[in-house]
C-alpha cells in the first residue's frame, strides 16, 4: 500500500481495451505478407502488451526504484542470453558434411 | 495502520509498510527467475526457428489459431479481473473482490479446457512427437522439432496456469472470508503478480506458436 491510493477503474479497463485491440492487431497483421517484418511487428506488439500489463496491472509505474530495477533485471539477463546466442547462430558458417 | 495490518506483522519487521515492501521485492525477484526459466525455452525456439525457418512456418500453420486467439483474450481478461479484485479489496470491498477472483480462476480453467481440446486434436492429427507423429514431407523433422518445443513451452505454461487457478481460488475464499482489507492484502497482491506474469508469458507464446507463417501460406 505504501501510501499510494488504488488505481482508477478507468486505467484498468483502459489497459484491458488496449490489450484486446493489440491482440486483434497482431492477429490481423500476421496475415499481411511483410516478410521478416511479420516477426518484427509481432514482437513489437507483444512488447507493447507486456508494458501495459507490467505498468498498469502489475503497477510498476507506482513501485519503488528498487522493485523496478529487479523487474528489469530478469529481462536484461534474458537479452544477454539472446545476444550471445544469436551472435553465434547469425555468424555461423554451415560446413557441408565430409561425406 | 489498520488492525489487520498489525495482526499480520512478523517480528523481523518494524512496520507493515516495510514488510509489504519486502514481500513485493521478493515476489519480483521470483518472477525474474521465472523470466529466465521461460526465456531459455524461448531461446531454444529462436535458435531452432532461425535454423529451420521453412519447417517452423509449415508446422505453425497446423496450430489452431482460433483457439490460440480466444485463449489469449481469455487470459488478458482474467488478468484484468485479478487487477480489479485487488483494487476492490483496497477500496474496502469483499464480495465483489471474491467474485472477481472466482471469475479469474474460472477463466483460467476455460483456458486449460481449450488447451486440452487443442492437445486432443493435435493427437488426432498425428502431431505429437514421441506418441503419434505422422507428418511427412521434406520438413518433417523440423515440424517434429517445432511440436517438441510447442508441447514443452505450452505444457510448462499450462502448469503455471494450473498453479495460478489454485492460487486464485484460495485468494477468492480468503477475500470472501474478509482476510484482506485496505491495510493488508499482500498475499493477494503477490498472487495477482504471479497471474499477470503467466499472462505475459502467453503474450509471447501466442505470436511465436500460432502466428508464424500465416502470411506465406
Amino acid at each position: 500500500m505504501s501510501g499510494s491510493s488504488p488505481p482508477s477503474l478507468r486505467s484498468q479497463l483502459g489497459a484491458l481495451a488496449g490489450l484486446l485491440l493489440l491482440l486483434a492487431a497482431t492477429a490481423g497483421l500476421a496475415y499481411v505478407p511483410m516478410g521478416a517484418f511479420n516477426t518484427v511487428v509481432a514482437l513489437l506488439i507483444s512488447l507493447a502488451k507486456t508494458l501495459l500489463v507490467m505498468l498498469i496491472f502489475m503497477r510498476l509505474r507506482s513501485e519503488s526504484a528498487v522493485v523496478r530495477l529487479v523487474a528489469i533485471a530478469g529481462f536484461a539477463w534474458l537479452a544477454m542470453l539472446f545476444l550471445i546466442l544469436m551472435a553465434d547462430y547469425l555468424t555461423r558458417v554451415t560446413l557441408p558434411p565430409p561425406y | 495502520m489498520t488492525d489487520l495490518a498489525r495482526a499480520h506483522l512478523q517480528e523481523q519487521f518494524d512496520q507493515p509498510t516495510q514488510q509489504k515492501q519486502a514481500a513485493t521485492l521478493g515476489m519480483w525477484q521470483f518472477l525474474a527467475t521465472e523470466v529466465l526459466f521461460f526465456g531459455v525455452l524461448f531461446a531454444a525456439y529462436t535458435a531452432c526457428r532461425y535454423r529451420f525457418a521453412d519447417g517452423f512456418a509449415e508446422a505453425a500453420r497446423h496450430t489452431h489459431v482460433v483457439f490460440g486467439s480466444i485463449e489469449t483474450a481469455v487470459l488478458l481478461i482474467s488478468s484484468c479481473g485479478a487487477a480489479l479484485a485487488l483494487r476492490n479489496v483496497e477500496l474496502g470491498g469483499r464480495r465483489v473482490a471474491a467474485a472477481l477472483l472466482a471469475g479469474t480462476a474460472a477463466l483460467g480453467t476455460v483456458f486449460l479446457v481449450l488447451h486440452g481440446v487443442e492437445y486432443a486434436s493435435e493427437y488426432r492429427e498425428g502431431l505429437v512427437p514421441g506418441l503419434r507423429f505422422d507428418h511427412a514431407g521434406p520438413h518433417a523433422r523440423a515440424v517434429e522439432l517445432f511440436y517438441c518445443l510447442y508441447f514443452l513451452i505450452t505444457g510448462f505454461h499450462s502448469l503455471h496456469v494450473i498453479i495460478g487457478v489454485v492460487l486464485m481460488t484460495v485468494m477468492a475464499v480468503k477475500a470472501w472470508r474478509g482476510r484482506f482489507g485496505p491495510g493488508y492484502a499482500t498475499p493477494l497482491e503477490n498472487a495477482a503478480l504471479y497471474w499477470h506474469f503467466v499472462d505475459i508469458v502467453w503474450i509471447f507464446v501466442y505470436p511465436m506458436i500460432y502466428l508464424v507463417g500465416r502470411a506465406s501460406a
